[in-house]
């Protein structure tokens, strides 16, 4: 039995350890779905292309 | 842009520094031919000439692209877009905002002159996430 839950500690620190590597790797490459996204307004202001085009960017712009 | 021609549309916050001569007629001259139906010409002109953004540039580049003249100088002079202005400046900041350009790609915020190809990437991953 000691034997037995000895192994059973080691594969525990062994899962703990995977489980540890594999949130240091999501942090280091985190998935498009947890990139932070700001709400930012658009009414109001010009655009340019169509309003239909599936991505949107907005600059805030210097002309000078 | 013209590489996402259909896929990609740009909105444009003014964000004229204080400190600037030119910064803030400018912005005005944009939104004073956008009123006009011409705002991406007038862009175009403005980032291609800056920074010869003097008062007379802008009537010139106002000129060229047949606007209405009278209209164009009224609105230039008195400051019509000044709260417009005002309110994209008070955005930027509430962003957090000190550098132009400044970017947000589907809500993605991309700072200063990044690279091109920086840039790129994140239109592509953002159209791949969307399966375009």
């Amino acid at each position: 039995m000691r034997s037995l839950s000895g192994c059973n500690l080691t594969v525990l620190a062994g899962f703990r350890a995977l489980v540890c590597a594999l949130l240091i790797l999501a942090a280091s490459t985190p998935a498009l779905a947890e990139v932070k996204r700001f709400q930012v307004p658009l009414e109001g202001s010009p655009v340019i292309g169509p309003s239909t085009a599936p991505t949107t960017i907005i600059e805030f712009i210097d002309y000078q | 842009m013209g590489e996402y021609e259909g896929k990609v549309r740009l909105v444009i916050k003014t964000y004229p520094y204080k400190y600037r001569d030119f910064a803030h007629m400018a912005a005005e001259a944009a939104l004073a031919a956008w009123d006009q139906g011409r705002f991406e010409e007038m862009h175009s002109i403005l980032l291609k000439n800056s920074p010869k953004l003097e008062r007379t540039n802008l009537i010139l580049y106002a000129k060229e692209l047949g606007l209405d003249m009278d209209r164009f100088i009224r609105d230039l002079d008195g400051m019509k877009h000044r709260d417009h202005i005002e309110r994209d400046k008070k955005l930027a900041l509430e962003l957090d905002l000190y550098n132009t350009p400044s970017f947000f790609i589907n809500g993605r915020r991309v700072l200063g002159n990044v690279p091109y190809e920086y840039f790129k990437k994140v239109i592509e991953e953002e159209m791949d996430a969307l399966g375009q």
